[in-house]
Protein backbone atom coordinates (compact mmCIF):
# COMPACT_ATOMS: atom_id res chain seq x y z
CA UNK A 1 0.00 0.00 0.00
CA UNK A 2 2.64 2.63 1.49
CA UNK A 3 4.38 1.22 -1.86
CA UNK A 4 1.65 2.41 -4.36
CA UNK A 5 1.02 5.55 -2.77
CA UNK A 6 4.24 6.38 -2.63
CA UNK A 7 5.00 6.08 -6.98
CA UNK A 8 1.37 7.70 -7.14
CA UNK A 9 2.96 10.80 -5.60
CA UNK A 10 6.29 10.65 -7.02
CA UNK A 11 3.87 10.39 -9.92
CA UNK A 12 2.23 13.43 -9.56
CA UNK A 13 5.85 15.67 -8.56
CA UNK A 14 6.92 15.06 -12.12
CA UNK A 15 3.70 15.93 -13.82
CA UNK A 16 3.94 19.14 -11.99
CA UNK A 17 7.40 19.74 -13.77
CA UNK A 18 8.51 21.89 -11.05
CA UNK A 19 12.25 22.28 -11.72
CA UNK A 20 15.20 21.83 -13.95
CA UNK A 21 15.21 18.12 -14.59
CA UNK A 22 18.87 16.67 -14.85
CA UNK A 23 20.39 13.42 -14.68
CA UNK A 24 23.97 11.90 -15.12
CA UNK A 25 24.93 8.36 -17.44
CA UNK A 26 28.35 6.65 -17.06
CA UNK A 27 28.47 4.92 -20.26
CA UNK A 28 32.06 2.98 -20.45
CA UNK A 29 34.89 5.89 -19.54
CA UNK A 30 32.39 8.95 -20.57
CA UNK A 31 30.13 10.44 -18.22
CA UNK A 32 26.84 12.03 -19.87
CA UNK A 33 25.19 14.71 -18.27
CA UNK A 34 21.67 15.72 -19.22
CA UNK A 35 19.60 18.47 -18.83
CA UNK A 36 15.81 18.89 -19.72
CA UNK A 37 14.66 21.76 -21.10
CA UNK A 38 12.38 22.10 -23.82
CA UNK A 39 12.26 25.82 -24.44
CA UNK A 40 16.07 26.56 -24.11
CA UNK A 41 17.61 28.04 -27.07
CA UNK A 42 21.59 27.52 -25.88
CA UNK A 43 22.61 25.46 -22.62
CA UNK A 44 26.18 25.92 -21.93
CA UNK A 45 28.37 24.18 -19.49
CA UNK A 46 30.89 24.95 -17.25
CA UNK A 47 33.10 22.88 -14.56
CA UNK A 48 36.12 22.92 -12.14
CA UNK A 49 37.67 20.27 -14.23
CA UNK A 50 38.92 22.62 -16.67
CA UNK A 51 38.58 25.53 -14.81
CA UNK A 52 34.80 26.52 -15.69
CA UNK A 53 35.48 27.02 -19.48
CA UNK A 54 32.18 27.50 -21.00
CA UNK A 55 31.22 24.51 -23.47
CA UNK A 56 28.08 23.99 -25.35
CA UNK A 57 25.50 21.08 -24.84
CA UNK A 58 23.94 19.70 -28.11
CA UNK A 59 20.63 18.66 -28.12
CA UNK A 60 19.89 15.28 -27.38
CA UNK A 61 16.58 15.04 -28.30
CA UNK A 62 13.36 17.62 -28.21
CA UNK A 63 14.08 18.25 -24.79
CA UNK A 64 17.32 16.84 -23.37
CA UNK A 65 20.74 18.73 -23.70
CA UNK A 66 23.39 16.72 -23.67
CA UNK A 67 27.40 17.14 -22.42
CA UNK A 68 29.52 14.62 -22.27
CA UNK A 69 33.24 14.44 -20.60
CA UNK A 70 35.58 12.08 -19.32
CA UNK A 71 34.59 9.96 -16.07
CA UNK A 72 36.42 11.96 -13.06
CA UNK A 73 36.54 11.46 -9.46
CA UNK A 74 34.46 14.49 -8.65
CA UNK A 75 33.75 17.93 -9.79
CA UNK A 76 31.77 21.27 -9.26
CA UNK A 77 29.46 22.45 -12.04
CA UNK A 78 26.76 25.13 -13.51
CA UNK A 79 24.79 25.42 -16.25
CA UNK A 80 24.30 28.75 -18.45
CA UNK A 81 20.12 28.52 -20.28
CA UNK A 82 19.87 31.03 -22.72
CA UNK A 83 22.04 33.55 -21.02
CA UNK A 84 21.42 32.63 -17.21
CA UNK A 85 22.98 30.34 -14.70
CA UNK A 86 21.27 27.27 -14.17
CA UNK A 87 21.48 25.10 -11.45
CA UNK A 88 19.80 22.60 -11.85
CA UNK A 89 18.28 19.69 -8.92
CA UNK A 90 20.92 17.51 -8.61
CA UNK A 91 21.88 15.24 -5.90
CA UNK A 92 25.00 16.87 -4.46
CA UNK A 93 25.18 20.66 -4.06
CA UNK A 94 27.39 23.47 -2.34
CA UNK A 95 27.57 26.31 -1.55
CA UNK A 96 29.57 28.92 -4.06
CA UNK A 97 30.39 31.45 -1.93
CA UNK A 98 28.63 33.89 -4.34
CA UNK A 99 25.65 33.75 -2.98
CA UNK A 100 24.20 30.36 -5.13
CA UNK A 101 25.04 27.09 -5.38
CA UNK A 102 27.05 24.51 -7.68
CA UNK A 103 26.44 20.89 -8.57
CA UNK A 104 28.94 18.09 -7.65
CA UNK A 105 29.17 15.40 -8.92
CA UNK A 106 30.78 12.28 -7.29
CA UNK A 107 31.46 8.96 -8.32
CA UNK A 108 30.73 5.42 -6.60
CA UNK A 109 32.20 4.60 -3.33
CA UNK B 1 51.01 95.98 -15.24
CA UNK B 2 49.07 93.63 -17.51
CA UNK B 3 52.00 92.44 -18.16
CA UNK B 4 52.95 91.66 -15.01
CA UNK B 5 50.01 89.82 -14.45
CA UNK B 6 49.70 87.77 -17.63
CA UNK B 7 52.84 86.40 -17.09
CA UNK B 8 52.20 85.43 -13.53
CA UNK B 9 48.75 83.77 -14.85
CA UNK B 10 51.32 81.62 -17.61
CA UNK B 11 53.30 80.63 -14.95
CA UNK B 12 50.92 79.09 -12.52
CA UNK B 13 49.07 77.41 -15.39
CA UNK B 14 52.46 76.12 -16.30
CA UNK B 15 53.34 75.08 -13.25
CA UNK B 16 49.46 73.44 -12.44
CA UNK B 17 49.75 71.66 -15.93
CA UNK B 18 53.29 70.33 -15.03
CA UNK B 19 52.09 69.32 -11.57
CA UNK B 20 49.24 67.38 -13.11
CA UNK B 21 50.81 65.84 -15.37
CA UNK B 22 53.71 64.95 -13.14
CA UNK B 23 51.05 62.75 -10.44
CA UNK B 24 49.45 61.23 -13.73
CA UNK B 25 52.99 60.18 -15.30
CA UNK B 26 53.83 58.80 -11.67
CA UNK B 27 50.52 57.19 -11.85
CA UNK B 28 51.04 55.64 -15.32
CA UNK B 29 54.54 54.25 -14.01
CA UNK B 30 53.29 52.55 -11.10
CA UNK B 31 50.84 51.03 -13.77
CA UNK B 32 53.41 50.00 -16.09
CA UNK B 33 55.39 48.68 -13.34
CA UNK B 34 52.83 46.36 -12.16
CA UNK B 35 51.92 44.80 -15.89
CA UNK B 36 55.52 44.64 -16.60
CA UNK B 37 55.52 42.50 -13.14
CA UNK B 38 52.45 40.97 -13.67
CA UNK B 39 53.46 40.18 -17.27
CA UNK B 40 57.28 39.03 -16.19
CA UNK B 41 55.44 36.59 -14.15
CA UNK B 42 53.06 35.11 -16.04
CA UNK B 43 56.26 34.08 -17.92
CA UNK B 44 58.28 32.56 -15.30
CA UNK B 45 55.06 30.82 -13.33
CA UNK B 46 54.79 27.40 -14.16
CA UNK B 47 52.16 26.77 -11.61
CA UNK B 48 49.62 28.83 -12.60
CA UNK B 49 49.47 31.71 -11.52
CA UNK B 50 50.87 33.91 -14.19
CA UNK B 51 48.33 32.63 -16.56
CA UNK B 52 45.18 33.56 -13.85
CA UNK B 53 46.80 36.94 -13.11
CA UNK B 54 46.77 37.45 -17.39
CA UNK B 55 42.95 36.15 -17.35
CA UNK B 56 42.19 38.63 -14.85
CA UNK B 57 43.88 41.48 -16.36
CA UNK B 58 42.04 40.51 -19.36
CA UNK B 59 38.72 40.88 -17.32
CA UNK B 60 39.68 44.00 -16.30
CA UNK B 61 39.89 43.19 -13.10
CA UNK B 62 41.04 46.05 -10.74
CA UNK B 63 44.85 46.42 -9.63
CA UNK B 64 44.01 46.03 -5.98
CA UNK B 65 41.83 43.26 -6.47
CA UNK B 66 44.51 41.36 -8.48
CA UNK B 67 46.88 42.13 -5.89
CA UNK B 68 44.40 40.74 -3.17
CA UNK B 69 43.99 37.66 -4.75
CA UNK B 70 47.63 37.37 -5.19
CA UNK B 71 48.52 38.05 -1.81
CA UNK B 72 45.80 35.33 -0.53
CA UNK B 73 47.54 32.69 -3.05
CA UNK B 74 50.58 33.60 -2.29
CA UNK B 75 49.53 33.52 1.66
CA UNK B 76 48.01 29.84 1.12
CA UNK B 77 51.31 28.42 -0.61
CA UNK B 78 53.44 29.93 2.56
CA UNK B 79 50.68 27.97 5.08
CA UNK B 80 51.28 24.75 3.53
CA UNK B 81 47.37 25.48 2.43
CA UNK B 82 46.42 24.24 -1.23
CA UNK B 83 46.39 27.13 -3.83
CA UNK B 84 44.37 25.55 -6.17
CA UNK B 85 40.97 26.30 -4.62
CA UNK B 86 41.44 29.44 -4.58
CA UNK B 87 42.60 29.65 -7.92
CA UNK B 88 39.86 27.44 -9.37
CA UNK B 89 37.28 30.11 -7.23
CA UNK B 90 38.83 32.87 -9.35
CA UNK B 91 37.90 31.28 -12.37
CA UNK B 92 34.36 30.25 -11.34
CA UNK B 93 33.83 33.55 -10.53
CA UNK B 94 35.11 35.27 -13.87
CA UNK B 95 32.91 32.39 -15.67
CA UNK B 96 29.57 33.55 -13.64
CA UNK B 97 30.87 37.39 -14.50
CA UNK B 98 30.89 37.98 -10.79
CA UNK B 99 32.69 41.35 -10.16
CA UNK B 100 36.08 41.42 -8.72
CA UNK B 101 35.25 43.27 -5.60
CA UNK B 102 33.36 40.22 -5.04
CA UNK B 103 35.93 37.31 -6.33
CA UNK B 104 38.19 38.71 -3.17
CA UNK B 105 36.13 37.97 -0.93
CA UNK B 106 34.97 34.80 -1.95
CA UNK B 107 38.66 33.89 -2.45
CA UNK B 108 39.28 35.01 1.18
CA UNK B 109 36.08 32.51 2.50
CA UNK B 110 37.48 29.81 0.59
CA UNK B 111 41.46 30.56 2.36
CA UNK B 112 39.89 30.74 5.50
CA UNK B 113 37.62 27.32 5.20
CA UNK B 114 41.09 25.42 4.17
CA UNK B 115 42.88 27.01 6.91
CA UNK B 116 40.53 26.10 9.39
CA UNK B 117 40.39 22.39 7.94
CA UNK B 118 43.58 21.87 7.75
CA UNK B 119 44.25 22.58 11.70
CA UNK B 120 41.53 20.21 12.54
CA UNK B 121 43.50 17.66 10.22
CA UNK B 122 46.55 18.42 11.80
CA UNK B 123 45.03 17.23 15.07
CA UNK B 124 44.07 13.95 13.91
CA UNK B 125 47.97 13.16 11.79
CA UNK B 126 50.78 15.15 11.02
CA UNK B 127 51.81 13.26 8.01
CA UNK B 128 51.79 15.60 5.34
CA UNK B 129 49.32 13.69 3.11
CA UNK B 130 47.31 12.51 5.63
CA UNK B 131 46.82 16.37 6.36
CA UNK B 132 45.96 17.34 2.95
CA UNK B 133 43.57 14.74 2.26
CA UNK B 134 41.42 14.96 6.16
CA UNK B 135 41.64 18.88 5.28
CA UNK B 136 40.57 18.33 1.81
CA UNK B 137 37.54 16.33 2.98
CA UNK B 138 36.91 19.07 5.76
CA UNK B 139 36.94 21.69 4.08
CA UNK B 140 34.47 20.52 1.40
CA UNK B 141 32.37 19.53 3.80
CA UNK B 142 32.54 23.25 5.07
CA UNK B 143 31.49 24.37 1.48
CA UNK B 144 28.67 22.18 1.58
CA UNK B 145 27.29 23.48 4.69
CA UNK B 146 28.92 21.94 7.72
CA UNK B 147 29.11 25.01 10.74
CA UNK B 148 32.78 24.98 12.18
CA UNK B 149 31.10 24.42 15.49
CA UNK B 150 29.17 21.10 14.35
CA UNK B 151 33.23 20.01 12.67
CA UNK B 152 34.81 20.20 16.04
CA UNK B 153 32.61 18.08 18.13
CA UNK B 154 32.71 15.63 15.83
CA UNK B 155 36.68 16.53 15.48
CA UNK B 156 36.39 15.94 19.83
CA UNK B 157 34.45 12.77 19.79
CA UNK B 158 37.19 11.73 16.84
CA UNK B 159 39.75 12.48 19.46
CA UNK B 160 38.65 10.17 22.04
CA UNK B 161 37.92 7.34 19.42
CA UNK B 162 41.73 7.82 18.30
CA UNK B 163 42.66 7.05 22.20
CA UNK B 164 41.44 3.87 21.32
CA UNK B 165 42.89 2.61 18.28
CA UNK B 166 46.16 3.39 16.69
CA UNK B 167 47.64 5.75 14.83
CA UNK B 168 46.40 4.23 10.83
CA UNK B 169 42.85 3.42 11.97
CA UNK B 170 42.20 6.29 13.59
CA UNK B 171 43.23 8.18 10.53
CA UNK B 172 41.17 6.22 8.51
CA UNK B 173 38.23 6.31 10.51
CA UNK B 174 38.87 10.36 10.92
CA UNK B 175 38.72 10.48 7.00
CA UNK B 176 35.80 7.91 6.33
CA UNK B 177 33.55 9.96 9.54
CA UNK B 178 34.51 13.59 7.32
CA UNK B 179 33.12 11.73 3.94
CA UNK B 180 30.02 11.17 5.59
CA UNK B 181 29.68 14.37 7.06
CA UNK B 182 30.47 15.73 3.96
CA UNK B 183 28.45 14.08 2.13
CA UNK B 184 25.58 14.29 4.03
CA UNK B 185 26.35 18.28 4.35
CA UNK B 186 26.30 17.88 -0.03
CA UNK B 187 22.79 16.29 0.54
CA UNK B 188 21.35 19.37 2.49
CA UNK B 189 21.34 17.38 5.68
CA UNK B 190 21.70 19.86 8.59
CA UNK B 191 24.54 20.64 9.95
CA UNK B 192 23.99 19.99 13.41
CA UNK B 193 22.03 16.44 12.21
CA UNK B 194 25.07 15.85 10.20
CA UNK B 195 27.34 16.03 13.54
CA UNK B 196 24.87 14.40 15.42
CA UNK B 197 24.87 11.62 13.57
CA UNK B 198 28.66 11.21 12.86
CA UNK B 199 29.03 11.47 17.24
CA UNK B 200 26.53 9.23 17.58
CA UNK B 201 28.46 6.49 15.39
CA UNK B 202 31.44 7.18 17.28
CA UNK B 203 30.55 7.09 20.70
CA UNK B 204 28.59 3.38 19.87
CA UNK B 205 31.75 1.98 18.69
CA UNK B 206 31.27 2.55 14.96
CA UNK B 207 34.36 1.05 12.77
CA UNK B 208 35.63 2.61 9.72
CA UNK B 209 33.87 -0.11 7.29
CA UNK B 210 30.53 0.75 9.35
CA UNK B 211 31.09 4.41 8.49
CA UNK B 212 31.62 3.41 4.88
CA UNK B 213 27.88 1.62 5.38
CA UNK B 214 26.12 4.48 7.25
CA UNK B 215 27.53 6.84 4.71
CA UNK B 216 25.99 4.14 1.57
CA UNK B 217 22.84 3.71 3.32
CA UNK B 218 21.96 6.83 4.08
CA UNK B 219 23.02 7.59 0.01
CA UNK B 220 20.49 5.16 -0.87
CA UNK B 221 17.38 6.30 1.20
CA UNK B 222 18.19 10.38 0.39
CA UNK B 223 17.27 9.69 -2.53
CA UNK B 224 13.89 8.37 -1.48
CA UNK B 225 12.98 11.04 1.20
CA UNK B 226 14.19 13.93 2.80
CA UNK B 227 17.55 13.67 3.95
CA UNK B 228 17.49 15.46 7.08
CA UNK B 229 14.72 13.40 7.76
CA UNK B 230 16.80 10.43 6.71
CA UNK B 231 19.96 11.27 8.99
CA UNK B 232 17.71 11.87 11.96
CA UNK B 233 16.05 8.16 12.04
CA UNK B 234 19.20 6.65 11.60
CA UNK B 235 20.77 8.49 14.27
CA UNK B 236 17.69 7.37 16.71
CA UNK B 237 18.71 4.27 15.20
CA UNK B 238 22.46 4.35 15.97
CA UNK B 239 21.53 5.69 19.60
CA UNK B 240 19.38 2.62 20.06
CA UNK B 241 22.35 0.30 19.15
CA UNK B 242 21.39 -0.78 15.25
CA UNK B 243 24.70 -1.66 13.51
CA UNK B 244 25.60 -0.34 10.23
CA UNK B 245 24.29 -3.32 7.99
CA UNK B 246 20.28 -2.98 9.47
CA UNK B 247 20.38 0.91 9.66
CA UNK B 248 16.86 2.30 7.99
CA UNK B 249 15.42 -1.66 7.95
CA UNK B 250 13.15 -0.82 11.25
CA UNK B 251 12.40 2.51 10.57
CA UNK B 252 9.39 3.80 8.98
CA UNK B 253 11.27 5.25 6.04
CA UNK B 254 13.14 1.86 5.95
CA UNK B 255 9.85 0.25 5.53
CA UNK B 256 8.41 2.20 3.10
CA UNK B 257 11.35 2.04 0.94
CA UNK B 258 13.49 -1.06 1.36
CA UNK B 259 10.70 -3.70 0.48
CA UNK B 260 9.20 -2.03 -2.55
CA UNK B 261 12.62 -1.32 -4.04
CA UNK B 262 14.75 -4.05 -3.54
CA UNK B 263 17.07 -6.10 -5.91
CA UNK B 264 15.55 -4.99 -9.53
CA UNK B 265 17.43 -4.58 -12.29
CA UNK B 266 18.58 -1.28 -10.98
CA UNK B 267 22.02 -2.00 -11.38
CA UNK B 268 22.45 0.04 -14.76
CA UNK B 269 21.43 2.90 -11.79
CA UNK B 270 24.64 2.17 -9.32
CA UNK B 271 26.97 1.69 -12.14
CA UNK B 272 26.19 4.75 -14.14
CA UNK B 273 25.18 7.08 -11.43
CA UNK B 274 27.34 9.30 -9.06
CA UNK B 275 26.96 7.21 -6.04
CA UNK B 276 27.58 3.95 -4.74
CA UNK B 277 24.23 2.95 -3.34
CA UNK B 278 22.32 2.42 -7.26
CA UNK B 279 22.70 -1.05 -7.44
CA UNK B 280 21.10 -3.19 -5.14
CA UNK B 281 18.38 -0.59 -4.10
CA UNK B 282 17.25 0.45 -7.84
CA UNK B 283 14.94 -0.86 -9.87
CA UNK B 284 11.80 -3.40 -9.06
CA UNK B 285 9.71 -1.82 -11.98
CA UNK B 286 8.60 -4.40 -14.34
CA UNK B 287 10.15 -2.74 -17.05
CA UNK B 288 12.75 0.05 -14.68
CA UNK B 289 16.30 -0.23 -14.82
CA UNK B 290 16.98 -1.65 -18.44
CA UNK B 291 21.09 -2.42 -18.38
CA UNK B 292 21.37 -0.28 -21.51
CA UNK B 293 19.90 3.23 -21.10
CA UNK B 294 21.38 4.50 -23.76
CA UNK B 295 20.39 8.10 -24.28
CA UNK B 296 17.49 7.92 -22.03
CA UNK B 297 18.30 7.83 -18.53
CA UNK B 298 15.49 8.79 -16.28
CA UNK B 299 12.84 7.00 -18.38
CA UNK B 300 10.56 8.25 -21.24
CA UNK B 301 8.29 9.98 -22.09
CA UNK B 302 6.21 6.81 -23.22
CA UNK B 303 8.75 5.27 -20.74
CA UNK B 304 6.59 1.75 -19.93
CA UNK B 305 7.10 0.53 -16.38
CA UNK B 306 4.19 -1.03 -15.23
CA UNK B 307 3.68 1.41 -12.36
CA UNK B 308 4.85 4.61 -14.13
CA UNK B 309 5.49 7.66 -12.55
CA UNK B 310 8.88 6.47 -11.23
CA UNK B 311 10.64 7.64 -14.12
CA UNK B 312 11.73 10.87 -13.51
CA UNK B 313 12.98 10.12 -9.89
CA UNK B 314 15.54 8.29 -12.00
CA UNK B 315 16.22 11.05 -14.79
CA UNK B 316 16.63 13.81 -11.63
CA UNK B 317 18.98 11.49 -10.62
CA UNK B 318 21.13 9.48 -12.33
CA UNK B 319 18.45 7.54 -14.54
CA UNK B 320 21.38 6.02 -16.50
CA UNK B 321 18.40 4.16 -18.34
CA UNK B 322 16.12 2.98 -16.16
CA UNK B 323 13.10 4.30 -18.25
CA UNK B 324 13.45 0.44 -19.11
CA UNK B 325 12.56 -1.08 -22.37
CA UNK B 326 10.18 0.64 -23.63
CA UNK B 327 11.36 3.92 -21.86
CA UNK B 328 14.04 3.24 -24.00
CA UNK B 329 15.49 6.83 -25.43
CA UNK B 330 13.56 9.37 -24.07
CA UNK B 331 13.94 10.45 -20.85
CA UNK B 332 10.60 11.78 -19.29
CA UNK B 333 8.20 12.37 -17.39
CA UNK B 334 5.89 9.46 -16.42
CA UNK B 335 8.06 6.87 -17.64
CA UNK B 336 10.10 4.12 -15.76
CA UNK B 337 7.76 3.20 -13.39
CA UNK B 338 9.35 2.08 -9.96
CA UNK B 339 12.77 1.03 -12.12
CA UNK B 340 13.40 4.98 -12.30
CA UNK B 341 13.41 5.43 -8.90
CA UNK B 342 15.93 2.61 -8.07
CA UNK B 343 17.79 4.32 -10.90
CA UNK B 344 17.67 7.27 -9.14
CA UNK B 345 19.52 6.28 -6.08
CA UNK B 346 22.66 5.99 -8.27
CA UNK B 347 22.86 9.47 -10.11
CA UNK B 348 23.35 12.83 -9.27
Amino acid sequence: MQYRLLVVFIGLLFFTGCSSKHYTVIEGDSLALYLSDQEAKEVLFASSRDNFQWHEATRSNDQLWKVVMPVSQSFRYFYSVDGKLVIPDCHYKEYDDFGSQNCVFQKSM
Amino acid sequence: MKKYVYTAVVVFLAANTFSTDSVLAQENILQAKEQAAIASQAKVDSDGTGQLLQLMQQHRFQHSHMRQIQAAIEEARNKGLPAKPLESKVHEGISKNIDGERIVQAVHRVQSRYENAYQQAKAISEEKDKVERLGNTIAEAYAAGLKKGDCEQIMEQLRERLQQVDQETGFDLALASMMTARNMSRTNVHSDTTAAVIQSALRHSYQVQDMHTLRARIEEQSHLAAPDEVAKGFSAEISRGVNSENLGEHSSIGDGFAGGFGDGPGDSGGASGDSASGGDAGGGGDSGGGSSGGDAGGGGDSGGGSSGGGGDSGGDSGGSGSGGSSGGNAGGDSGGGAGGAGSGKGGN
